[in-house]
This record gives structure tokens, C-alpha cells and sequence, in this order.
């Protein structure tokens, strides 16, 4: 039991950074939450391999990312017109300014980024985290800087 | 670079200013608590099955013991007299520590086989709780923490049906209800499994499984999914048929839906298995 309760107090008092992650994708807080949410509930049933605690949080973060895909794909098939959640105090326009400026990326070069960036995670981990060549990561990323260098310009 | 690196340290700060609604946690924290219950379940639920497999072989054991002391259930029957016939005593009361036990027996069902294979069973399952409670507090040493209670009680008695639960809860740091029941068809002295409900060679899996799962499908949230989601009632399926004549399907705690959501019943229309009940049966 006292593995079960270590990696469910991670996601608890870390959970802004896996919420953050997910907002990144669903851009909704109810969304984002039953993301963080169903990401615990699927660290529960692989509670044993989650022991290690650095192998747990690149877990974390990878679930994350594959649940928050997942959502937005169940979300396009499901369809079109349904109303957007809107529940919960609405995020101050500066917070939420910081995916205007990612918005010329696509969803994998802006996670490398937050998770380089916001994350400090090096390319190894990010390699790991997103299933992907180390140098893949690296290429993805010094392109991804350019954009957003010319992006950063334009909105100074 | 200058400049991007003022940028990235600006995103950086707004991203870091994000912060999960306060809700987030409240659920997680929910979810926290429901998975430790689950976990600590599973070992409860170990406790509480020995006392159901010997019910179970019983049922498929069918042979039969020598006398019951039917004198000394004679002697004990100061209580409830159910219907014309039948009655329904409290045999045996065990009581020890934390533990209350009461084990019934029936008399006068008219069959005595059946009468005679029932109570076997009522005493072999108050036999295992028993066992399984002395064992717990031997392990357990000078400050036991176990409490069981186990009692019946008549759901049904009317001239064609009688159904019997034992009730029995189990406390061992945290708490498991069972509810067994017994349903016997006085026309023709059988207890009843479920299949025995049905018209023979008929194929009730089915339409039932069905059921359940489409109920389950209407409010998902409440039940297990993923690997621990309902896939099919079991051979031994805990069931009863209520005072209206309608088929209860029953689940233990922690089975099919987080414990917290108690024993789990539903109620099957009868029209969904209307073509594959007999004429005279006791659900319609």
C-alpha cells in the first residue's frame, strides 16, 4: 500500500503540472481535469511498474499526453455542434496567453517545448516521455525555436 | 538571443501561473480514497468467499447428510412462524468478542431432502465465518480488530416461494456487506439456481448480460470499466426473485463497482425474458 498511496500523492500535489500538460491540449478545465483524472485512475491499475519514482513521472507525463490525444480524437468523432464545457472560473487572459504565443506549433513541437522549457526536462527524458529518437526530439525542438523566436518578435 | 530567451522565460512564468481548478483535487482525492478501499476489499473479499464457495459446492453437491437434529430445531422454535407451513428459527447463535452469528434453519417445507440439504448449507456457511473469525483473532493476538455479524432474515414466503438472505458484514479495518440468498420453489422442493428459473436448455446468459451491460452503459460513471467492467453473470450467479414475482440479480460489494456503491442489485423486466420462462415459473 505504501507505493499505491506514493504515486497517488504525486499526482495530487503535482497536479498542476500534468493539468497544465492536458490544458495544453483540450483548452478546456473540465476537459483537462477528466484527463488528470482518468491518467490516475490508469496509474492505479499499473501501480507496480510505477515504483521507480523518475520512471513514474516520465509515466505520468507520457499518459498524460496519450490521454489528452486520445480525448481530442474521441472528442472529432463524436462531434461536431455539441456546446463547450464552460464550468469554473474562467482563466485570466495573461495565464492563458502563454498558448497564444505556442499556437504557431503543432501539438508534439509545443510539448517539447513546454516539457524543455516549463519542464526542464533534457532531450533523453523528452525522448523517452514522447516515444521518439533522441535526435528527432532535437530537430523538432531547434525548429520549433525558430517559429517561435519569429513569433515572440512579432508579438513584441 | 536574447530576446527569445526573455520570451521563454516569460512563457515560462505564465505557464508556471496555471493552476487546476480547486475541484481537481477534491476528485483526485476521491479517487484516492476509493482505490485504497478497493485494495483493502480485495483481501476482505477473499474472507467473505470461503464462506460463499461452501455455499456454492453445496448447491452443486447434492448429496446428502444424515439426520439434523430436527428435535432440537423443534425445541428452538419460538419464533416467527412464516406462512401456513414453513418456519424459518434461529438454530445456532454464536457469539464471541465481536463476532454475533445467528445460523437459521427451516422446518416444515414439506421436503425433507431439501429441508435437510438447505439447513446443511445455512451451517456450513455460519461454520466457515466462524472458522475464519477465530482464525482472525488467534493472528491477530491480545488487540483483535475483526467484528462479523451475520444474520437472515425471510424475504419471501407465500405459497409457492420462499427466499432466505443471510446478511453477514465483516469489519477488518474497513467494512464488507454480503447478502447470500436462498430461493426455494415450494411446488417442487428444489433450490433454485439460476438456470433453474428458466426453461431448460434456454440460453438466459444471454439477454441478460445484455441488460446489465446496457444499464451500466447508461451511467458508466458509477460502475468499473476498463479490465474490472461486468463481462457476465457467473454459474453460481447470487440472485432472488422478489414479492412481485420479478428477477433480482445480485453483486457483492467491490465486484462490479467501487465498494463504496454497497451490495449492487437489478431488477430485470420480464419482458426481456418473457420467452424464456415457463408457464408456471415464479418470475413473470
Amino acid at each position: 500500500m505504501e507505493s499505491d498511496d506514493r504515486i497517488f500523492r504525486r499526482i495530487i500535489d503535482q497536479r498542476d503540472r500534468f493539468y497544465r500538460m492536458a490544458y495544453s491540449y483540450v483548452r478546456n478545465e473540465q476537459d483537462a481535469m477528466d484527463v488528470v483524472q482518468e491518467v490516475a485512475c490508469k496509474a492505479f491499475k499499473h501501480i507496480k511498474e510505477l515504483r521507480d519514482p523518475e520512471y513514474a513521472e516520465t509515466w505520468l507525463f507520457r499518459v498524460t499526453i496519450n490521454t489528452s490525444i486520445d480525448f481530442l480524437r474521441k472528442q472529432k468523432h463524436e462531434q461536431a455542434g455539441l456546446p463547450e464545457h464552460d464550468n469554473g472560473a474562467p482563466d485570466s487572459y495573461d495565464k492563458l496567453a502563454v498558448f497564444d504565443t505556442l499556437r504557431p506549433l503543432d501539438d508534439t513541437s509545443r510539448t517539447i517545448v513546454v516539457l524543455h522549457h516549463m519542464e526542464d526536462k533534457n532531450f533523453e527524458q523528452i525522448s523517452c516521455i514522447m516515444g521518439k529518437n533522441v535526435n528527432t526530439v532535437k530537430t523538432i525542438y531547434y525548429r520549433a525555436m525558430k517559429t517561435l523566436k519569429e513569433q515572440i518578435e512579432k508579438e513584441a | 538571443m536574447a530576446d527569445i530567451k526573455t520570451g521563454l522565460d516569460k512563457l515560462k512564468e505564465q505557464y508556471e501561473g496555471i493552476h487546476a481548478p480547486q475541484e481537481l483535487e477534491g476528485r483526485l482525492i476521491e479517487m484516492e480514497s476509493v482505490y485504497k478501499r478497493k485494495a483493502r476489499f480485495a483481501g476482505l473479499k477473499s474472507w467473505g468467499e470461503r464462506a460463499a464457495v461452501f455455499v456454492c459446492c453445496a448447491v452443486a453437491g447434492i448429496t446428502l447428510i444424515s439426520n439434523i437434529n430436527a428435535s432440537a430445531a423443534e425445541a428452538m422454535q419460538k419464533i416467527p412462524i412464516i406462512g401456513a407451513v414453513s418456519k424459518v428459527v434461529t438454530f445456532r447463535s454464536y457469539k464471541s468478542g465481536d463476532a454475533d452469528i445467528k445460523t437459521p434453519h427451516v422446518t416444515g417445507l414439506g421436503d425433507k431432502k431439501t429441508e435437510q440439504k438447505l439447513n446443511k448449507e445455512f451451517d456450513k456457511y455460519s461454520d466457515a465465518i466462524i472458522a475464519q473469525y477465530e482464525a482472525d483473532v488467534k493472528d491477530m493476538g491480545s488487540d483483535p480488530h475483526v467484528a462479523v455479524s451475520s444474520s437472515y432474515k425471510v424475504l419471501v414466503d407465500n405459497s409457492s416461494q420462499l427466499t432466505i438472505v443471510m446478511n453477514t458484514v465483516v469489519a477488518k479495518g474497513d467494512s464488507m456487506e454480503t447478502d447470500w440468498y436462498y430461493n426455494i420453489d415450494k411446488k417442487t422442493g428444489k433450490l433454485l439456481k439460476l438456470s433453474d428459473v428458466f426453461r431448460s436448455g434456454t440460453d438466459y446468459i444471454k439477454p441478460i448480460n445484455a441488460y446489465i451491460s446496457g444499464e451500466i452503459n447508461k451511467n458508466p460513471d458509477d460502475y468499473f470499466m476498463e479490465d474490472d467492467k461486468f463481462k457476465s453473470i457467473a454459474s453460481d450467479q447470487n440472485f432472488y426473485i422478489n414479492k412481485d414475482g420479478k428477477l433480482v440479480l445480485v453483486f457483492d460489494e467491490a465486484s462490479i463497482a467501487p465498494a463504496y456503491k454497497g451490495v449492487i442489485e437489478f431488477t430485470v423486466p420480464t419482458d426481456i425474458i418473457s420467452g424464456i420462462l415457463p408457464e408456471d415459473g415464479l418470475v413473470h
